[in-house]
């Protein structure tokens, strides 16, 4: 760590003394797609007190880490890019099952919810299940998952002992917010997703057209009243923050910085982020961090700058 | 410090470089390798591309995302991928390959995905699908354990006679039924010949382009075959043409082009050779032999001369079989249209193939034409159609010609001096010179096919599927044969023109209902339940005339002759009405239960007997979904099947079980006069031969599926055999077209049995996957054939008593029955007790074995039988891709085998009066039989030369028709896409490919594959004149639009 920091601070010491020319401070952030209005919101906040920073986002840039400076993910990242990057954990979004409001299999199980057991029935490939044991599903259903890696459907597959490429179902090349799009042209369609994607940020009810499916949250076997949370973000949030949800996949939001990067603002922001950040998120849909982690995640990046 | 700098500039700088506006992708198998040649299209337009040779992809999207780009390979399950955004990320879609378990496969009367079959069903594999072949039935050769594939003829469009397992039958037919696209249709070679034309018949199935077939599966087993009753004894072979795929819409051109040439010519005796054997055969018989050869020499060579043309008595002569035979060009060219949406997918087809003949003036054309739709009008209401159109015309080489051009001597010209014909080609025997007769006589066959069936289907509810198929398949035949009065055969009449005409109708409808369903995931239940009916209506005409002022209208107009023929015409028909039913159940997908039964009444049966039941009952045991089996990773299928059934046989002529009447003229008072006679008693009790069957099979696949292993045992017991048997003279049946003809009248009844029992092996191996791929099919079969029973304590039958073919209890069918040779007549043996049966008993005549030790050699005492079991057959093919190229090896092999080499015994009779193979030069020569200084020639198995006429059937002349064949090799290469993307290309593979380019063989003859004895199963080991098997090479293109 200690490394890495002087490293830093010897780039930016350079950087600064030695570009004067200069003159646009600029900021490039990409990654997870479904973060997009949550970042957004910082900036606009960002902007505010830092108005001669351009923060931007790219939405294209994903694969060539020139091209940008932070990279704001929602899965655990390849050990080589670990190595090589700083990451800033600042959040945590929650995944849970949806239907088609109109499909069947709204109505087989708009109500009486999913088991550990159904979700791994219903959405995963495994050869060594149990046939004997499994239950019999009436209703017709197609699967949609993402083809290209992501942070949610690694997150959902890993939750519940699989690999984004056990997922059944029709895989889609585009990002989360394209699978409730292609849910609700399909009568039949299935999928999981995060609650940002899955309510109206503004009235904070659940999308028109959309039915979340509740999940055995206790992990008692069934599904009861109290697990029928879902009336709104908000109660969604409470529940999953409120203690040790089952069934329901929790992962952490991150961003993160090349350990060589010259981009002073990135950093700035990267640290503005990191003291500013947490009272945007349950706006947006994501769960705050526990104070304790959020203490530490700040540590790493007090020392950086001044 | 300053070298931080740029960094930074370049950081800054490369933002703002986005994308292109397309779509990046790539293709990978489920290794992880690149795999080119994947199709990419857009959904419900026509812009596509194909992948590279590392399997990458560019598209461009027309129009407003998201698209749905459906991407396709052969060997890999089609995957839809919805794109709603352009990215800078390139799409890896990873095909599935066709888990070998849910593929799915046509069987009897629906589908079945391969987890949940019973029986033993095999298919060809897509590595093996694309040779270039005339007809179907040659693609299962080398691939389908357990089918034996013989090329009767190598006339182009002729014969191909398939067997499953063995002959089940001895007259009746022994080939499979064939089902195209559901439509059970007759593949008897009779139903295509009017009877008019001479030489090999062609081959009714020539009239599908092999390029059409999406799939090939073979029934084997009783419980497989039992949905086809009294039809399925023989295995089944189920055929489907291509449809249209959902979100496809292309155009292929397939083509190629190449040449063919006989795979070896015998070696004959040289013009000097043969006249020198003329002298020493007359020097063996007698001084007066020698006497007449040289008055007759004297003569042939005065008409020779007045007859303007030459006699070669020295030299090399005339090369008949170089002057028959030539590099002939085989070419095909196929275009498709595929297209499909999710509820209607169509495809068009048209071919041409043309393949001329390695004999001159024989060859082979076809036009064929397919629609097949398939639509979806809502949930429940579908809608399919296949529709084949064919026209088939074939010039035929006559039965003579290869005879002919055997026996013709070298010493005999083809041509006068002036240029024109000479019209015979012997001395002492009169044969029609076969090129002539090639060039100038008329030999046609013309058939035009439809098949085509219509189908709908019906949801009634939730799993329950009502299907009505109508469906009909329609030939018209028509023959003319003209042998003018240029010919020898023609000379004699001053030409004889004969037309024939046969129109079959066939027509089938079947009514069927399907229920399936699936209990809280335990239980899957699918049921069968339907009617069949189908009926065929022959009739046919034929005419003819001799004696023509002109040849100038050939067989066109028969009125000009002076002398008509009689005409004749035939009506024929037969029906067949079915009722069956199939329950297939699944528990836990881990044990599986097949019950099947038919009934089948039909027409050709007799009165007591219409109905037959053919039920059949198997087990299925998917092992490695036991919780013992799932947690060994290396074992990704093991099932084991279990199945015993009865199926039936009925081809045998229609009325065959009624008494019938023929009209005969015979001579009364010295006048010719008609009248009819009994020729066939009643026999209400006819039946269907019965062969009971089990089978043992195991299935299985290693390290996820890429080693897949079948094995099946099967015994098979055939009894109750539809044998035309003979019948004491005493019954007053008339046959031979005279009731005093002296031959013996036969009818059939159901007598003796017959066995096959064997093992097949089939194994398919990934052996390399990802960029560099390598697959290798492996197919072995042994079948053992034997005669239990021959009925009324018969223990032999010999049909003809010329010929070798013998049946006989205890050995296999098509065994021969001939003498034993035991070397040459030596001296001291010579003379009125020498051991043969032949007319000639000096020294260096062929000597044979007293069988019954009675000192003489008798056709009654001291034949022997020598069984003929052509049991084990195999196939090897090897497929290696790299980037764009690609490599196909095949090799195919039979053992066991035995051919009489009948051109041989011909060609060795060493008489001198027909031609003698090259064999001639080292025949057994007495000291001083051509001259005081003539050494002789003693040290030989070749016997000398003698002026008698007959064979004397030996096994000498059986010989080892064991072989193994490179039967096809192709190197292929597909054009990358960045090359093709500029002429509007989707795909093109260029590729060349040659077949049975080397063949090792023991066999003389021509080739080890030939019989002519067609779908006959007792002389089918006999080679007499065959028409003989090509080589080829061709260079193709395969080209996507």
């Amino acid at each position: 760590m200690k490394s890495f920091i002087s490293i830093l601070t010897i780039y930016f010491l350079t950087a600064i003394t030695s570009s004067a020319q200069n003159a646009e401070k600029k900021v490039v952030i990409t990654g997870v797609r479904f973060s997009y209005p949550l970042v957004e919101k910082w900036i606009e906040a960002y902007k505010v007190v830092n108005p001669d920073v351009n923060v931007v986002i790219e939405t294209r840039t994903t694969t060539d880490p020139a091209k940008y400076d932070l990279l704001i993910e929602a899965f655990d990242q390849d050990a080589n890019i670990k190595e090589s990057r700083e990451f800033l954990y600042i959040g945590r979004y929650a995944l849970l099952p949806v239907a088609n409001a109109q499909s069947a299999f709204a109505s087989e199980f708009g109500e009486k919810g999913l088991t550990n057991e159904l979700i791994k029935q219903i959405y995963f490939n495994d050869i060594y299940a149990d046939k004997k044991k499994q239950k019999e599903i009436k209703s017709q259903f197609t699967i949609y998952t993402r083809l290209q890696k992501a942070g949610a459907p690694i997150t959902f597959a890993k939750y519940f002992g699989y690999e984004q490429t056990n997922i059944k179902g029709k895989a889609i090349a585009g990002a989360d917010e394209h699978l409730v799009k292609a849910l609700l042209k399909d009568s039949t369609g299935i999928s999981y997703n995060v609650p940002g994607l899955l309510f109206d940020l503004k009235t904070r009810q659940p999308l028109a057209g959309l039915k979340i499916i509740p999940v055995d949250a206790d992990g008692n076997g069934k599904v009861s009243d109290d697990e029928r949370f879902y009336g709104t973000l908000d109660t969604v949030l409470d529940k999953i923050e409120s203690g040790q949800i089952k069934n329901i996949p929790v992962e952490f939001l991150h961003l993160s910085i090349a350990k060589n990067s010259t981009n002073e603002e990135a950093l700035k922001f990267l640290q503005w982020v990191a003291s500013n950040g947490q009272e945007t998120l349950e706006g947006f849909g994501f769960l705050k961090l526990d104070p304790k982690r959020l203490q530490a995640e700040k540590a790493k990046f007090d020392v950086a700058v001044n | 410090m300053r070298k931080f700098i740029p960094v930074i500039i370049l950081t800054l700088s490369s933002i703002a470089v986005f994308g292109q506006e397309v779509i990046r992708g790539v293709i990978k198998d489920d290794a992880g390798g690149p795999l080119p040649g994947a199709t990419i299209l857009v959904k419900g337009t026509n812009s596509g591309t194909v992948a590279d040779v590392d399997g990458n992809f560019s598209v461009k999207p027309a129009g407003e995302l998201p698209i749905t780009l459906v991407v396709n390979s052969v060997g890999f399950k089609t995957q839809d991928v919805e794109v709603y955004e352009l990215s800078d990320e390139v799409i890896e879609v990873a095909l599935k390959s066709d888990n070998v378990l849910d593929e799915v496969v046509v069987i009897g009367y629906g589908e079945i995905k391969r987890r949940d079959i019973t029986g033993s069903v095999a298919s060809i594999p897509t590595e093996l699908k694309a040779q270039p072949v005339a007809s179907v039935e040659r693609l299962l050769q080398g691939a389908i354990p357990g089918a034996i594939v013989t090329q009767t003829s190598g006339q182009p469009g002729g014969g191909v006679s398939v067997q499953i397992r063995g002959s089940n039958s001895i007259t009746a037919s022994s080939d499979p039924l064939y089902v195209i696209d559901g439509f059970p249709i007759n593949n008897d070679y009779s139903i295509a010949d009017a009877g008019i034309t001479n030489g090999p018949k062609i081959n009714p199935m020539s009239s599908i382009n092999s390029a059409d077939i999406e799939s090939v599966d073979v029934l084997k087993d009783a419980s497989a075959t039992a949905i086809y009753g009294s039809r399925g004894a023989n295995g089944v072979i189920l055929i489907t043409t291509k449809k249209g795929k959902e979100g496809e819409s292309s155009i292929h051109y397939d083509g190629y082009y190449g040449v063919q040439e006989v795979i070896r010519t015998l070696p004959l005796a040289t013009a000097g050779e043969w006249w020198q054997l003329r002298k020493d055969a007359a020097f063996n018989t007698s001084a007066t032999a020698v006497a007449n050869l040289k008055s007759a020499n004297k003569a042939y060579l005065a008409a020779a001369e007045s007859g303007g043309y030459t006699l070669d008595t020295a030299g090399v002569g005339t090369d008949w079989q170089g002057a028959a035979f030539k590099q002939a060009a085989i070419q095909s060219h196929s275009i498709s249209i595929y297209s499909g949406t999710d509820r209607t997918k169509v495809a068009f087809g048209f071919n041409y193939f043309k393949q001329e003949g390695v004999i001159r003036e024989t060859g082979f054309n076809r036009y064929a034409a397919r629609f097949n739709i398939d639509h979806q009008f809502n949930d429940r209401f579908r809608l399919q159609s296949y529709v084949n159109a064919s026209s088939m015309d074939a010039q035929v080489g006559p039965d003579a010609i290869v005879p002919n051009l055997l026996q013709s001597p070298a010493s005999v010209p083809i041509y006068k001096n002036d240029g024109t014909f000479l019209v015979v080609s012997g001395l002492d025997q009169a044969l029609a010179n076969p090129i002539n007769s090639l060039y100038n006589q008329t030999n046609d066959t013309n058939t035009k096919r439809l098949l085509a069936n219509i189908s709908v289907d019906y949801k009634l509810a939730e799993g329950l599927i009502a299907k009505v198929l109508f469906g009909t398949d329609v030939l018209i035949n028509k023959q003319n044969r003209y042998l003018p009065n240029s010919t020898q055969e023609g000379l004699a009449s001053k030409g004889i023109a004969q037309i024939g005409s046969l129109n079959t109708v066939n027509w089938l409808n079947e009514n069927t209902l399907t229920w399936s369903k699936t209990f809280n995931n335990i239980h899957s239940l699918n049921v069968l339940g339907g009617f069949t009916a189908q009926r065929s209506t022959s009739d046919g005409v034929t005419a003819g005339a001799t004696n023509f002022s002109s040849d100038f209208f050939e067989y066109n107009n028969l009125g000009v002759a002076v002398t008509p023929s009689s005409p004749g015409s035939s009506y024929t028909q037969w029906s067949l009405a079915s009722w069956l039913g199939r329950v297939n159940y699944s528990l836990l997908e881990k044990y599986l239960l097949t019950l099947t039964i038919r009934s089948d009444g039909s027409s050709r049966f007799g009165s007591s007997n219409k109905w037959g039941y053919f039920p059949s009952a198997a087990v299925g045991w998917n092992i490695h979904e036991e919780e013992f089996l799932k947690q060994v990773n290396a074992i990704s299928l093991l099932k084991l099947r279990g199945s015993v059934g009865i199926t039936g046989n009925q081809s045998i002529p229609p009325y065959s079980s009624l008494s019938q009447l023929s009209y005969y003229r015979y001579n009364f008072n010295n006048q010719t006069v008609s009248g009819y006679a009994p020729s066939n008693v009643p026999n209400p009790g006819l039946g269907w031969e019965k062969t009971f069957q089990v089978d043992i099979g195991a299935d299985i696949g290693l390290f996820n599926n890429r080693v897949d292993l079948v094995f099946d045992y099967y015994y098979k017991r055939t009894s109750d055999l539809l044998l035309s048997a003979i019948v004491p003279g005493t019954s007053g049946l008339a046959v031979g077209g005279n009731v005093n003809s002296g031959q013996q009248a036969a009818v059939y009844q159901n007598l003796g049995e017959v066995e096959n029992k064997g093992w097949e092996l089939g194994i398919n191996t990934q052996n390399l996957a990802g960029e560099f791929k390598w697959n290798t099919i492996f197919v072995f079969s042994q079948n053992t054939n034997r005669i239990l029973d021959l009925g009324n304590g018969i223990t032999r039958i010999v049909p003809n008593t010329n010929a070798p073919s013998v049946i006989e209890v205890g050995k296999p069918l098509g065994s021969f029955i001939v003498y034993q040779t035991d070397g040459l007549i030596q001296p001291g043996e010579e003379g009125s007790s020498a051991l043969t049966p032949q007319a000639f008993k000096g020294v260096g005549a062929q000597k044979y074995i007293d069988q019954d030790g009675d000192g003489v050699i008798t056709q009654a005492g001291d034949r022997i039988v020598i069984a003929n079991q052509p049991g084990v057959n195999l196939g090897l093919t090897n497929t290696f891709s790299y980037k764009g190229f690609d490599l196909s090896v095949f090799f195919q092999g039979s053992f066991g085998g035995k051919l009489y080499n009948q051109n041989r015994a011909q060609l060795e009779l060493n008489n001198g009066a027909g031609n003698a193979s090259d064999a001639a030069k080292y025949a057994y020569r007495v000291p001083g039989t051509r001259g005081p200084d003539d050494p002789g020639f003693t040290d030989t198995d070749v016997k000398a030369a003698y002026q008698d006429p007959a064979i004397t059937v030996s096994d000498r002349f059986i010989e080892d028709a064991s072989y193994v064949r490179l039967k096809n090799v192709s190197f292929g290469y597909r054009i990358p896409e960045s090359v093709l993307s500029k002429a509007f290309i989707k795909s093109l593979r260029i590729y060349v490919s040659a077949q049975n380019y080397w063949t090792w063989t023991d066999y003389t003859g021509y080739d080890p594959e030939a019989s002519n004895a067609g779908q006959a199963l007792i002389n089918r080991g006999v080679d007499n004149g065959v028409y003989p098997n090509n080589k080829s090479i061709q260079g193709g293109v395969q080209l996507t639009f």
